[in-house]
């Protein structure tokens, strides 16, 4: 459907966009050259009128607030313009860069992208090496540009099982994240060495940490439960998956989040998405957003549904255990007070659980951010406060 | 503001109009070549021998109001004559696991009608509660449905990993156990169905909902506007396009 919208859009922007293409090699090319480098470009090449007009009609509309990228197609890109295939993923990456500037543009705030699956280690040596390489030269990149992050108040957390990667890709990606952590108004979740898979087991292994630790129960499993234990715990909820290229699948990427997500499989390849397929894609994201908002109330009730029903019974073996010592049972009344009770401590159970799965995470990216300053400061650190 | 409404909402209009258009188009040609199809065993095989692959999981999500039996038992017959052996039908209410009977006698109807005399070869064996394929053994030409509501999927992996927990707790089960390629193995186990090779989801609603996710890994998604009327013309140019989808596996 989204690829009717693209050429409804193209039909009717076609001779706007290649004045547009005139304009900046002619006159603009500075700052074409500018968004290219940095991963927060300071000017962009969309800051004209009618992009301005098209971000207001759309903004009109319900926009996205979490919008992920499966960035797909730069090694068909580089076979078709017959360039190098590390030369195709730099594009994707400059890409990328453009990209989060149309979503913040459009009032997305937070973008989460696929940029190195689990089953990627399976490529040749020497592309894991060099995608390595690239991720480790943008994220230093990332931190000499610091007041950036800082003056665009934009935070950058790493999804995924990052001890997967080598050591010093590993120390820089923490050294973004943990720098960039307290910043509020645009969010970048970068999947390294992520599949949803290795996600979900991760979850259940917390999970089973935190029965073993007596901190929850196992009958308090559910599925919030779950996705407090996900890489995405700190994030919203996802509202749309985009996947360029034309594929039609998954491919272990955000399988448990994208249940009540808008799909938008777009036909180009990732160097070639564009602006108006961004635009295309919010539009295909208003025309469904209301079934999906539909269908996530429905399983919300459900949801809750499903939670009293376990309170309840799990209230009832409670009783049955300690009925054993009283041989009275507990009058009616009483049950409802003891099932607000009940409630009320499994909450608070897991909001306790929900925080040592989060502080772990944090104490872990900083224990990596903070043994490379020690690195680099030497023996002239010998305090272990460090200043960020 | 009001105007940039105004413009927003022309253009989904616009976007409706084409859609619409599409349909009619639709409409106005399939009458013709819904007369050139007679389904025969004979001509399902043909079809099947044209396909560069085809799924052995077949996957229909239906997220509409209304649910046609007999179009979805259609669906399950072509499926099933074309050599699928899994089918799992999930739809928005549970309507299929509720009535399973209902399917079942609509399953033989289609058998009779679009098979012929073929039809005592085939056997659709429906799971919704306690069964599973490998109950029953292996038989030839013999395809196994399983009734889904749209929170199973999810239901399911909260169920493992409470029981994977309590393992934990009381030590029957190691933690670092707990691998992709483990779990696989207990979900698999206990439906008896591999992961799904290609969706049909039907419906405006252009979203998963929950349907299995665990499954869905490498699954490929075809979005289809409505299950009423589906044609064996547009079920076969389904088949088609995901038999040109090449995978990589992340290679």
């Amino acid at each position: 459907m989204s690829s009717e919208f693209i050429k409804i859009f193209s039909s009717i922007f076609i001779r706007i966009s290649t004045a547009n293409i005139k304009m900046s090699v002619l006159g603009e090319k500075s700052k074409i050259d500018t968004c290219k480098m940095s991963v927060l470009g300071e000017k962009s090449k969309i800051d004209t009128w009618y992009h301005r007009l098209c971000q207001r009609v759309l903004k009109a509309g319900p926009v996205p607030r979490h919008v992920a990228f499966i960035m797909d197609g730069n090694r068909r890109f580089a076979k078709k313009q017959h360039i190098e295939r590390a030369e195709g993923h730099v594009k994707g990456f400059d890409k990328l860069a453009e990209t989060l500037d149309w979503c913040l543009r459009l009032g997305i705030t937070e973008v989460t992208v696929y940029a190195f699956s689990i089953e990627n280690f399976k490529r040749s040596k020497e592309e894991v090496e060099g995608l390595m390489e690239l991720a480790k030269q943008k994220f230093t990149r990332l931190l000499q540009e610091r007041e950036l992050i800082e003056k665009h108040d934009v935070c950058v957390r790493v999804i995924g099982d990052i001890t997967m990667l080598p050591s010093d890709v590993q120390e820089v990606v923490a050294e973004a994240v943990y720098i960039s952590r307290n910043n509020k108004k645009a969010i970048l979740n970068v999947c390294l060495a992520y599949t949803s898979r290795d996600e979900i087991c991760n979850a259940m292994r917390e999970c089973a940490e935190g029965v073993e630790l007596g901190i929850i129960k196992d009958s308090d499993i559910t599925e919030r439960v779950l996705e407090n234990c996900f890489y995405t715990n700190k994030s919203r909820k996802l509202d749309m998956l985009v996947r360029t290229s034309g594929e039609v699948r998954l491919s272990d990427f955000m399988l448990w989040q994208s249940s009540y997500s808008v799909l938008s499989f777009v036909e180009v390849l990732w160097p070639e998405f564009s602006v108006w397929h961004m635009y295309a894609g919010v539009l295909h994201y208003q025309k469904h957003h209301k079934g999906i908002a539909d269908a996530y109330t429905d399983y919300q009730l459900d949801q809750e549904r499903l939670q009293r029903e376990s309170d309840l019974e799990c209230l009832m073996q409670e009783l049955n255990l300690t009925g054993g010592h009283t041989t009275s049972k507990p009058p009616v009344t009483n049950l409802e007070e003891q099932l607000l009770q009940y409630k009320a401590d499994r909450e608070k159970r897991l909001e306790n659980f929900k925080q040592h799965v989060i502080s772990k995470r944090e104490n872990f990216i900083e224990n990596i951010a903070c043994s490379k300053k020690h690195q680099i400061l030497g023996t002239s650190a010998s305090t272990g406060i460090v200043n960020v | 503001m009001v105007l940039y409404g105004l413009i927003l909402r022309m253009l989904h209009f616009l976007g409706l109009l084409r859609t619409c258009m599409h349909k009619l188009n639709k409409v106005l040609l399939s009458p013709g070549l819904i007369k050139n199809t007679k389904t025969t065993s004979q001509k399902f095989k043909e079809d099947v021998s044209g396909l560069k692959k085809r799924p052995l999981h077949l996957g229909l999500l239906i997220y509409e109001h209304e649910v046609s039996f007999s179009d979805v038992a259609n669906i399950i017959v072509w499926a099933m004559a074309m050599g699928v052996n899994h089918i799992t039908v999930c739809d928005r209410h549970g309507n299929f696991k509720r009535n399973e009977e209902n399917l079942r006698k609509e399953i033989k109807r289609s058998n009779k009608e679009h098979l012929g005399y073929d039809y005592k070869n085939y056997n659709a064996h429906i799971h919704s509660h306690n069964t599973k394929p490998q109950d029953i053994g292996y038989q030839p030409n013999s395809t196994h449905i399983q009734l889904h509501s749209i929170y199973d999927g999810r239901n399911k992996i909260v169920t493992t990993a409470r029981k994977l927990c309590q393992g934990v707790a009381t030590k029957t089960y190691k933690k670092e156990d707990i691998v992709p390629h483990n779990i696989d193995a207990i979900l698999q186990d206990e439906s008896g169905f591999p992961d799904p090779d290609l969706v049909l989801r039907f419906g405006e609603t252009e979203s998963m909902l929950g349907f299995m996710p665990w499954q869905l890994r490498l699954t490929e998604i075809l979005s289809i506007s409505s299950h009423h009327k589906f044609s064996y013309t547009s079920f076969l140019l389904a088949l088609q396009s995901y038999g040109n989808i090449e995978q990589r596996f992340g290679k």
